[in-house]
């Protein structure tokens, strides 16, 4: 239970709370202090923190040098190729939405968007859309 | 005065995004999270446990994330949020058993209880330590892949990628103290796999003197 000595912190508080000094998850100031005093008092807990820390470490160099790995190149090309298709779809979606009522729901409500739809001869309608913006400065 | 000065020194590195058009957010997301691609595609290999599910999870993940990066606030976390559209996929769409029940909320309890109050604890023996180093990459993949999801997840997150107890809980959707049971559980199963595969390759703590046996 505790290594027989005294201490302002007792070595059962100290020790549940040697993974979580390890792992950088003692973020009340005055705990950690608690338990770095007890670590310089107490051996038994100091090295047991120590065997803690190195076994962890191993563990994550271990787990590190297996798993980390490259993704193949055509996943690369996969992923620019999608962005860019699903960059086309909103681009559309956006042009169809600022053909209606304007950009409601849209987030950039700062922008002044011009819409110009032209009608052709044959009676085809064309839709071109100029996008002019017009920067309104928030009086801050 | 020095607000003005500040908020101007702050300038460069505030995108905001009303302002931003679809270009330059396309732009910005080839740039900025793009460049994640193979930490995801490592972790999708531990989460599916094949390449070709772990790709297309991948691929999904992107698709999920460029649809709602206007959703994304600039300046925080990206790598935890593309961790948790990840995790996410992978929890609704790809796990082989999704009915499967999660583990149990006494998990919390476990894990307060858990060698608490001992010196002597049977993680952290340096001469396993030694021996654990010769482990092959293929055998820690496996003793991964062998663990409960959950486990493995958390230990993953944690250990690999250096997330912290609170990402781990926003990126797996569960409470902190969840992830500090399931860490500490995937922690203590994953070590005692790793000895049992170095008994098993001929390294063991008795033998540490002559290594692998011949």
């Amino acid at each position: 239970m505790s290594c027989g000595d005294h201490h302002d912190t007792p070595c059962d508080q100290v020790l549940p709370n040697i993974i979580l000094y390890i792992d950088h998850e003692i973020s009340d100031n005055n705990q950690l202090n608690a338990v770095e005093i007890h670590f310089g008092e107490c051996l038994p807990c100091k090295e047991e923190m120590e065997r803690e820390f190195a076994a962890l470490s191993m563990m994550r160099n271990l787990l590190t040098r297996s798993c980390v790995e490259d993704a193949p190149q055509s996943l690369h090309e996969r992923l620019i190729e999608q962005t860019e298709q699903l960059h086309q779809q909103m681009a559309a979606q956006e042009a169809l939405r600022n053909t209606g009522f304007g950009s409601a729901g849209y987030v950039e409500t700062t922008y002044t968007e011009t819409t110009y739809t032209e009608i052709t001869i044959d009676g085809q309608t064309q839709i071109e859309i100029t996008r002019e913006i017009r920067r309104e400065f928030p009086l801050e | 005065m020095s607000e003005i000065s500040k908020s101007a020194d702050n300038l460069p590195a505030v995108i905001d995004r009303e302002k931003e058009s679809l270009a330059e957010r396309t732009a910005r997301f080839e740039k900025d999270a793009l460049a994640f691609t193979s930490q995801l595609y490592s972790a999708a290999l531990r989460y599916t446990k094949n390449s070709h599910d772990a790709q297309d999870l991948v691929q999904d993940t992107y698709a999920k994330a460029f649809t709602s990066f206007h959703q994304f606030e600039p300046g925080t976390n990206l790598k935890a949020w593309l961790y948790r559209i990840l995790t996410t996929t992978f929890i609704n769409n790809y796990r082989k058993d999704q009915r499967r029940p999660l583990i149990s909320g006494s998990e919390l309890e476990d894990w307060q209880i858990a060698d608490a109050s001992s010196h002597t604890s049977d993680l952290g023996k340096s001469a396993e330590d030694e021996v654990l180093e010769n482990i092959a990459d293929k055998d820690v993949k496996e003793a991964l892949a062998a663990m409960p999801e959950e486990f493995r997840m958390a230990v993953y997150l944690s250990d690999v990628e250096g997330f912290s107890y609170k990402e781990i809980a926003e990126i797996m959707e569960v409470p902190t103290g969840t992830v500090m049971s399931r860490l500490h559980r995937g922690r203590k199963l994953l070590r005692e796999s790793l000895a049992a595969y170095a008994k098993d390759r001929g390294f063991s703590v008795d033998k540490k003197n002559g290594g692998a046996k011949s």
